[in-house]
């Protein structure tokens, strides 16, 4: 389910043919050992668009709006928004502690290896919503873009996130457990007899440019 | 049925009769929202701003039958309640009130509902327990002032928050406490813990009522329930979800009608559920059905089970089986371990955890007992680290009443006491805390006359231990006697006796027996031979228990031997994986170490062409030995040296400290180390070979020729160098001089520590130490520790946009002590500018660049 590739950016890797064979060996192992231990688990629910303006989307059931000039372009098209929230649980954080404890540099490749398997995990729950809904737009979080990390808190609560995956926020706005993501999925309406072609946006998270984005210097998902 | 462990009222007795089906209420929030409530309200604050509501909800669910109405209070604590503008006591107070109006004269009862707090416990999180306890406690005073009948805590996952709940229920108040948590479809709760250790834990606290509530539909929580009714000795409480949520237009619904609910409630109720009532989704008419089942009710007895110990995540079974109890983590004779303690870090005590449980230790013996280090702050340190990390269950090993009460306090599970004696003084102090927490004791027979010397002797001290623990209602089946070791060469007589006790005991007692056997062989010569020897023996007469070290020569060999001969290891299965195991391992030890001396002492090319075999998946040491805690890491199978590419480690002599400390090859450099050392003074060998070593490694790095996880496997293998270093130097009472302090933390709000971490072995390998603060550290204690210690370099991590506040605050902190304090800063979210403008004087890019810091500062 991981991908090595991922991995090795997430640990300043950026081409897989300038990894060492120890760091290959390592990232294979520990990947193979965080698939087999660990089970993600999601929660996600569809909510209606009550309304939207060019600085935000307000959804039927989220007692705050979207506040942010990219959420709001890239869901323009949308009338109902999937809310979703994933997590590796507790023992992912408990496995890579462990790990740590043994040997720094493992600790290191085991947190890479979580953090590339939470996204699969995520790529997975998107799966289903596809399979429900239909075409969707990137798969959007809190803290991409002008979207502040603030917002996470009304969706955990109205995805009842605490009580059905264990998964909440702290005072400085840090999902726990850490291997968690809070994401937005726009569902994109159906075009009788238009061939949707799938926009080039050159960055993952959907954002024309990086300009914005409070990650930049560091962002592994850069092209 | 068990007894009552509180007093009550009449109305209780009525109401929890044995043959009385006990009847709770349904779903508040699903109600609430019936009625209209808006997404984003408050539940609780309704309590104070429209108090009629709330009755009116809690009168259809008596109308509809319920024995027990719970207190809209589910998120009434501090932390949940800090936006709302009322206070804790404000809102119980209304809900008891609400709730006592809405009953009227009815007999009912009004359960104090307490919710879980919303923030994870620590390590994971930042609640600890008695912050739990704090938060719990507030509730719980203002519900008993109130009038509540009974306290319900529920929809629990985390066996820790659970406990501290159920003390501060114990512990301020004198009314029943009932308990259910929240499984998952896995059967565990999100932290671990299932049914079984739920029920151990807390009935070990004297919990009245326990089981399960919420996550699942009925359907699903049936395999669950069946499992709680087969071990639990308390009566069963159930509170399912009306099936699974399902989102419709914004709104959630559940899945199963009232009538399925009642189906399924009327088969939980024949198979002994005592309590029963609804979670989310249900409402009334889920209660009026329910209603129906009361001549349905089959009240069970209390299950039949062993003796177990446990930790949040594994029970160990100390009945029908042997159990072997790790004695390592304690610091006398364990230089490694004391620094540790000394410097409040608990790595080693967890590395020493691991091994011993990869050697075959179950349970795990805990002392922290060493002059000038405070016992009690270490030990719960260790209980804090160990929490989730460390599975098996524990003994706590002290002398000090204190130290017990508060690690047993503490410990998420049920363990053991090490130990109590027969005198008075001991029996008096250890006998009630024992009983308070519900722990197994290590019993040793000596009391004030000393230790007897006849089998009959010891078996009186027993007996005594056994009558005594009576009268604090400890049943003798929690007493594991010790019938105490004495040496064989300096009381040769005495030794057959203590197999003799262990007989009279397994004989005419239902307690159990333990040994911290070792003691037998001391002065003699080949002690493994003595111990292992004396351990069949002991097994023979029926030892029951061992505190010992599972690694040493012979004694899992004799355990496993024992249990193939005495029959029950049928087949011998077990026995013979564990030979083949044995065989493989000493293989690949034995092919490596060949090639280690090989490399240490051959010419280089010798060397070269042997590491080149190892490194290429060639020999043996290909593996990486599952409980090893090295890292010797092969290249990955097939990759050839030219492929490899960029990695440029390959372009390097084999034998070079530079290669050997990029690839890992701790075992070579230790042995080149050592080779080395005979030749050449220690401090030379640093300063000649391990650092420019490391210098030239850095380099490579910040040329991006190699990158982070060689960089840092290169200072992780030479730590293990300057372990030798360190033990050469003190052979001649020389220290390596430290090359300068550095303080790191991870600021208050960021639990973020990987790259701390990383500059941390960085520095380390360099020679520095590091005074590291953790995570989510107060920025006083940044400060006051900086102060105290006369700390020159002070390095912060943040990671959040939301946590570089603390990280200006801390900054801003340092500064108006007006000490000389140079600070660095990391973090992926910050940038040189960013740094400079929150007052910072370094911006790291990485975690080298905080090596290159350190070495301006400490030029």
């Amino acid at each position: 389910m991981i991908n090595r590739d991922e991995v090795l950016r997430y640990l300043g890797i950026r081409e897989p043919e300038q990894a060492d064979p120890q760091t290959l060996a390592e990232v294979e192992a520990l990947s193979s050992e965080l698939e087999a231990k660990l089970v993600g688990r999601w929660i996600y629910n569809p909510f209606p668009v009550e309304k939207k303006t060019a600085e935000g989307i307000w959804l039927q059931g989220l007692s705050e709006p979207l506040l942010g000039k990219d959420i709001a372009k890239l869901l323009a098209p949308c009338d109902t928004v999937y809310l979703m929230a994933c997590t590796l649980g507790p023992q992912a954080e408990r496995l890579i502690t462990l790990k740590s404890h043994l040997s720094p540099t493992a600790g290191l490749i085991a947190d890479a290896c979580a953090s590339a398997l939470t996204e699969a995990w995520c790529d997975k729950c998107e799966a289903e919503i596809r399979s429900r809904a239909g075409d969707l737009t990137f798969r959007y979080s809190p803290g991409y873009g002008d979207l502040s990390l603030t917002i996470q808190k009304a969706i955990l609560e109205a995805l009842v996130a605490h009580k059905r995956i264990g998964v909440s926020l702290s005072d400085s706005y840090l999902l726990t457990p850490r291997k968690s993501v809070v994401a937005i999925l726009g569902v994109l309406p159906k075009v009788l007899g238009e061939e949707t072609t799938p926009s080039a946006k050159p960055h993952r998270c959907g954002l024309e440019s990086c300009d914005l984005c409070p990650l930049k210097e560091t962002c592994t998902r850069r092209r | 049925m068990s007894e009552l462990h509180n007093t009550s009222s009449a109305a209780f007795t009525a109401l929890f009769a044995p043959e009385h089906l006990m009847i709770f209420d349904g779903a508040m929030g699903t109600m609430l929202q019936r009625y209209g409530m808006k997404p984003g309200t408050l539940p609780e604050a309704l309590n104070l701003v429209d108090p009629a509501l709330i009755q009116r909800i809690h009168r259809e669910y008596l109308e509809a039958g319920s024995d027990v109405i719970t207190t809209n209070t589910f998120g009434a604590n501090a932390y949940k309640l800090s936006t709302s503008g009322y206070s804790v006591t404000e809102v119980v107070t209304a809900a008891v009130e609400n709730a006592k109006a809405a009953r009227g004269e009815r007999q009912a009862l009004i359960a104090l509902d307490l919710g879980p707090i919303g923030k994870m416990m620590k390590p994971i999180g930042a609640l600890d327990f008695d912050g739990a306890y704090e938060y719990f406690k507030e509730q719980i005073v203002a519900g008993v002032a109130a009038g509540a009948d009974l306290i319900l805590i529920e929809t629990m996952s985390d066996l820790g928050e659970t406990r501290a709940a159920v003390l501060a229920a114990k512990e301020n108040s004198s009314l029943p406490v009932f308990a259910t948590m929240t499984f998952a479809d896995d059967g565990r709760t999100l932290t671990g813990t299932d049914p079984e250790i739920m029920i151990l834990s807390l009935e070990a606290l004297g919990i009245d009522a326990i089981g399960v509530n919420c996550s699942l539909g009925p359907e699903e929580l049936e395999p669950i329930i069946q499992r709680i009714l087969a071990f639990a000795k308390v009566p069963v409480m159930v509170q399912a979800n009306a099936g699974l949520p399902v989102s419709v237009s914004g709104r959630t619904e559940f899945s199963v009608d009232a009538a399925t609910f009642a189906d399924f409630g009327k088969r939980f109720v024949q198979g002994g559920v005592k309590i029963i009532g609804g979670c989310c989704g249900t409402t009334p008419e889920f209660i009026q059905a329910l209603n129906g089942l009361r001549g349905d009710y089959r009240p069970a007895p209390a299950a039949e089970r062993g003796d177990y110990v446990c930790s949040a995540q594994q029970k160990v079974a100390l009945t029908g089986k042997f159990t072997l109890v790790g004695e390592k983590i304690n610091p006398s004779g364990n230089k490694g371990l004391k620094a540790q303690f000394l410097a409040g870090n608990s790595s080693a005590a967890i590395k020493e955890a691991f091994d011993q449980i990869n050697h075959g230790a179950e349970v795990l013996d805990v002392c922290t007992s060493l002059p000038a280090v405070d016992e009690m702050a270490v030990m719960s340190e260790i209980i804090e680290a160990f929490n989730g990390l460390i599975e098996a269950p524990l003994q706590f090993d002290s002398t000090k009443p204190a130290v017990l009460e508060r690690a047993l306090r503490l410990y998420s599970g049920v363990a053991i006491i090490n130990s109590v004696n027969g005198k008075p003084s001991s029996m008096e102090k250890i006998f009630p805390i024992a009983k308070k927490y519900g722990a197994y004791i290590v019993a040793l027979c000596l009391d004030e006359n000393g230790i007897p010397e006849t089998a009959d002797g010891r078996m009186a001290v027993a007996r005594k231990l056994i009558d005594t623990a009576a009268t604090y209602g400890i049943d003798e089946s929690r007493l594991m006697i010790d019938c105490l070791v004495l040496t064989a060469s300096a009381q040769q007589a005495a030794v057959m006796e203590t197999l003799k006790g262990i007989r009279a005991v397994k004989t005419t007692t239902r307690a159990l027996t333990t040994l911290g056997l070792s003691n037998v062989s001391y002065g003699l010569p080949y002690r493994a031979l003595i111990n292992r020897t004396y351990f069949a023996m002991a097994l023979t007469s029926g030892l029951d228990a061992v505190i010992i070290d599972p690694g040493a020569e012979g004694i899992m060999d004799t355990l496993m031997a024992f249990r193939v001969l005495a029959n029950q290891d049928q087949g011998a299965v077990a026995y013979i994986d564990y030979q083949n195991e044995k065989a493989d391992q000493a293989k690949q030890d034995s092919d490596a170490k060949d090639a280690v001396l090989a490399a240490a002492h051959a010419s280089a090319a010798q060397a070269a062409a042997l590491i080149g075999q190892l490194t290429n998946g060639g020999g043996a040491a290909a593996a990486v030995p599952p409980s090893s805690v090295t890292t010797v890491v092969p290249a990955a199978a097939g990759a050839s040296q030219g492929a490899g590419g960029r990695s440029s480690a390959n372009a390097l002599p084999a034998d070079s400290f530079e290669r050997l400390l990029l690839e890992g090859q701790k075992d070579v450099i230790l042995a080149r180390t050592k080779v080395l050392l005979e030749t050449t003074p220690p401090l030379d060998v640093v300063d000649l070979h391990l650092i420019p070593a490391l210098d030239a490694i850095g380099q490579r790095y910040e040329a991006k020729v190699i990158f982070l996880p060689q960089l840092i496997r290169a200072a992780e293998t030479v730590t293990a160098a300057f372990e030798l270093i360190r033990a050469k130097l003190s052979e001649s009472s020389e220290a390596m001089t430290s090359k300068g302090r550095v303080l790191l933390a991870t600021v208050q709000g960021d639990v973020h520590d990987i790259g701390k971490n990383l500059v941390k072995v960085l520095l380390e390998s360099y020679g520095y130490d590091v005074l590291d603060l953790g995570r989510d550290v107060p920025v006083e204690k940044v400060v006051s520790t900086a102060v105290a210690e006369n700390i020159q370099l002070v390095g912060l991590s943040a990671l959040m946009t939301t946590t570089v506040s603390s990280m200006e605050e801390t900054i801003v902190a340092l500064r108006a002590t007006g000490a000389p304090i140079r600070i660095m800063v990391g973090g992926a979210v910050l940038t040189e500018s960013y740094a400079k403008t929150i007052g910072a004087d370094d911006f790291c890019r990485d975690a080298r660049a905080g090596v290159s810091v350190a070495a301006k500062v400490f030029a």
